[in-house]
């Protein structure tokens, strides 16, 4: 369904990500780790567009979606999550997610100033529709509350809200545990699994290995740039290099 | 809404009883009430892009001379009529909306609200340097009233009304618009663009469409000005302490309130007539007053910036959010 | 032909390119664009105007009136901008807008709306008097602002207080750790700019003219130099005052009344095609 197509991507003269190749299919959930500074979120910002790569392309369901503008590529179905979530503060919990439903962007400018009745229902329904949103990821309960005043655990949850708010068919979750506890993360755990069970393709990056292990039907490992192991999770796990990542190459220091 | 709907209805009998008042109780010539009432066009329109969109626009004012000014060529120099200027002149705010928005809403922050600043200064030197078309520095004169079909009208009430049905008009759309889907998107992108953008918002687009269409509000209420001008318009009254002013109301009222920015307006058009007369009291020259008045309100800028930048009425708005 | 616009032009140049400096140094220092910046070379002339009717030696004049106005900004950034801490930089410009209208009103409150002329300072030497075929006056300016610039960047360069608010510029969190207080550098960067901004006022009040007004349109010049050749580079501040300097001079001779307009619009085109300046300012 996706497909990142030798996708490289240079700041001046620090290689942020370098030909990497890889391919997510519809209906899998699929994890990106590697430590930190690796790209994942380069990635993520190159196949959604906010970065363009320097060289390469990127693929969805066989269109091209490499040179689209970030609001097009969310609207094709690619949407993404933020690390630190980013949630709307001018406004409340559920209009937050409003703002993301379809309807509310059809409803432009013109459609504001002649059926001037009809926005009365319209408004409805797209609250309704976010309502169902917030209810997925139960803070249903905190709607009119100014979005600014949630804890960032809740603010995490409308984050999915959020994204899940554009309808997508693949999913980007950047980081979604960091900063929860471990019972916030076990009800996140539900709701990406309830996600994932509706049919939404999902692309995870995870720091929390437990996590992806147990989420993950195949994991993608990146360092440095550079794709370097790709497999199950069983194989992930028995691969020593791995551990050479994550804890520091041992190089031959010339003393 | 409904609290809205009071809100509305009082402003709006304010409006109404107002002249009545001024004229016939007070015995005091109407024209600052008129200037509120263009001011208050003004203001909101600019709230829209300020308050709603954190867009910082500093050249406002440019928009209602480029009203004004083609309102005035199409009346005296192609003797069109009423009906026929007010749509061309609003739709030249349209087109320079458009074509100024397009390159300087690409730019960040403050070299937005600096290109914006320069913009209000270059249509200012335009209009004080095209002598052919525009007047040059003494402006144009024999500006023709309001006329619909055969009645002219010229009496300051009749003016006072149009203006002020208009500027009502303004404020409850504006309002309106600002509780609509459009304008949450708006809010979601003043509080984080590419964050919006993520969402499915077309982020410059949507920046665009507001300042066109803030634009094309002022430059509709300068093609009511040069008809309501006594004739004449000339360049000074577009000058950079115009968009200063305008956007000192906008952050008095609540940037984020459109409510706010006609109270805004109505504060900063009426305040300096009362210290007018308290200097008149004094036997202070009118000068020195305006002066005075300038330095008052420059103060009261810098305050509210230094202590609240948001504005009066934004702490309750947040609140009813 | 083009001798006489070049030469007319480097007056104006020069003149631009140093209240150009005067906001690319504060920009710097501070990351404030001071919009007031204009009213100093005002209050210059002014003040200027005042201490020339108390019959001071002529020599004495500009620089008494720059060290007024050096104070003047002293002040204003310990009362206006001192105190905005939280404000972002628009808010600030927004500040620095309303100071400049707050001290525009009060010079005209206190001298009035008239315009004042004072004669030049070499008015006792006999009339006509010309250095290499120049007007005494104009060596006076045009050399006076090349010595002020040569002074400012000897004093950047090679003064320890110079190289504290260059490494302010370069990075204030980075020098507030060596010991190097912003605020002060900040303060030190709007006495500077005020005093070039005040003598620059002095100056030209022979030659020009002194009222209240004055800041406006060259504080707008001035600006618009400043941001062609990027703000807060101050060799790009001199680049910027000569390319409108000269531009205008050029325009002056062609189509007079649209003089004033070019250097808002040069200014325009540099930020649409160029944000940064011509030499590439700080962001």
């Amino acid at each position: 369904m996706l497909e990142v197509k030798g996708v490289s991507r240079y700041f001046g003269g620090l290689v942020a990500l370098e030909d990497v190749f890889l391919e997510v299919r519809e209906g899998e959930i699929v994890g990106l780790m590697g430590p930190n500074g690796a790209g994942k979120t380069t990635l993520f910002n190159v196949i959604t567009n906010l970065i363009p790569p320097s060289k390469g392309e990127v693929y969805f369901k066989g269109e091209k979606i490499t040179g689209l503008a970030p609001h097009e590529v969310t609207r094709k179905g690619v949407v993404r999550t933020f690390q630190n979530v980013r949630v709307f503060e001018h406004l409340t919990v559920l209009e937050n997610v409003e703002v993301a439903v379809p309807e509310n962007n059809r409803t432009g400018f013109l459609q504001v100033m002649f059926p001037f009745f009809k926005l009365n229902s319209l408004n409805g329904f797209i609250e309704e529709k976010a309502y169902t949103y917030l209810k997925i990821v139960g803070l249903a309960h905190l709607a009119r509350k100014n979005s600014s005043s949630l804890t960032f655990g809740q603010q995490r949850l409308l984050g999915i809200a959020r994204a899940l708010a554009c309808e997508p068919e693949f999913l980007l979750f950047d980081e979604p545990s960091a900063g929860l506890n471990r019972q916030e993360i076990s009800e996140l755990l539900k709701v990406i699994e309830n996600i994932h069970q509706r049919g939404t393709t999902i692309f995870i990056i995870e720091h929390n290995i437990g996590m992806l292990m147990s989420l993950a039907q195949r994991i993608i490992v990146l360092d440095r740039g550079k794709k370097i192991l790709e497999g199950t999770p069983e194989r992930i796990r028995e691969e020593k290099k791995i551990l050479d990542i994550y804890f520091g190459r041992r190089e031959k220091c010339s003393v | 809404m409904r609290r809205d709907l009071k809100k509305g209805v009082i402003f709006a009998l304010i409006v109404v009883t107002a002249p009545f008042i001024f004229r016939y109780v007070i015995f005091y010539p109407l024209e600052p009430l008129l200037r509120a009432g263009f001011f208050v066009m003004l203001a909101v329109s600019l709230s829209l892009v300020v308050g709603l969109a954190g867009q910082i626009s500093l050249g406002h004012g440019a928009f209602f001379g480029i009203g004004a000014y083609t309102a005035g060529i199409m009346a005296t120099k192609l003797n069109l009529p009423f009906f026929l200027t007010i749509p061309i002149g609003t739709l030249s705010g349209i087109i320079a909306g458009f074509l100024i928005g397009y390159p300087v809403l690409k730019l960040k922050s403050y070299y937005l609200a600096l290109a914006t600043l320069i913009i209000g200064i270059a249509t200012y030197e335009f209009f004080k340097a095209a002598d052919s078309l525009t007047g040059g520095e003494m402006g144009l004169y024999n500006l023709p009233n309001i006329q619909i079909g055969k009645i002219e009208f010229y009496s300051p009430f009749s003016h006072y009304f149009i203006v002020w049905s208009f500027a009502l008009l303004t404020v409850f759309f504006c309002d309106f618009f600002s509780t609509s889907p459009v304008g949450k998107r708006l809010k979601a992108l003043h509080s984080d663009e590419e964050a919006a953008e993520c969402v499915g918002i077309d982020v410059f687009g949507l920046k665009l469409k507001v300042f066109v269409f803030a634009s094309a509000i002022a430059a509709f209420a300068g093609t009511l000005f040069a008809h309501c001008s006594y004739g004449t318009i000339y360049p000074g009254e577009f000058d950079v302490g115009l968009s200063i002013k305008i956007i000192t109301m906008v952050v008095l009222g609540g940037m984020y309130s459109v409510y706010g920015a006609a109270m805004g307006a109505v504060i900063v058009s009426l305040v300096p007539e009362v210290i007018r007369r308290i200097g008149d009291f004094f036997y202070m020259d009118l000068t020195q007053v305006t002066h005075i008045n300038d330095i008052i309100f420059g103060i009261i800028l810098i305050l509210f910036m230094i202590f609240s930048p948001e504005g009066i009425l934004a702490k309750k708005e947040e609140k009813s959010a | 032909m083009v001798l006489d616009i070049l030469i007319h032009g480097l007056e104006w140049a020069s003149i631009y390119a140093t209240i150009a400096i005067g906001f690319s140094l504060i920009f710097s220092a501070s990351r404030i664009i001071n919009l007031a910046q204009g009213e100093f070379v005002m209050l210059g002339g002014l003040i200027g105007f005042s201490l020339y009717s108390t019959h001071l030696p002529l020599f004495l004049i500009p620089f008494l009136s720059a060290a007024i106005v050096a104070s003047v900004g002293i002040v204003l950034e310990r009362v206006a901008i001192s105190p905005a801490k939280r404000a972002s930089p628009t808010s600030l410009i927004i500040i620095t807008i309303a100071l400049s209208v707050i001290l525009r009103s009060t010079a005209a409150l206190v001298w009035g709306p008239h315009t004042f002329r004072i004669p030049s300072f070499f008015a006792h030497l006999p009339a006509g008097t010309q250095i290499l075929f120049f007007d005494l006056d104009y060596i006076l300016i045009v050399g006076s602002c090349f010595v002020s610039i040569i002074i400012l960047g000897l004093f950047l360069k090679k003064t320890r207080l110079g190289r504290a608010l260059r490494a302010c510029s370069m990075d204030p969190t980075g020098a507030r750790i060596v010991g190097i207080s912003p605020e002060k550098m900040r303060m030190l960067s709007f006495s500077i700019s005020a005093g070039l901004g005040g003598m620059v006022g002095v100056l030209i009040a022979p030659v020009f003219y002194a009222n209240s007004d004055l800041g406006l349109n060259l504080g707008i010049k001035g600006f618009c130099a400043a941001v062609l050749g990027g703000m807060g580079n101050i060799p790009g501040a001199i680049v910027g005052g000569f390319i409108i300097g000269i531009s205008e001079a050029m325009g002056a001779s062609f189509a007079s009344s649209y003089k004033d307009i070019i250097a808002p619009v040069l200014m325009l085109f540099v930020l649409y095609l160029k944000p940064r300046g011509i030499l590439g300012g700080r962001s």
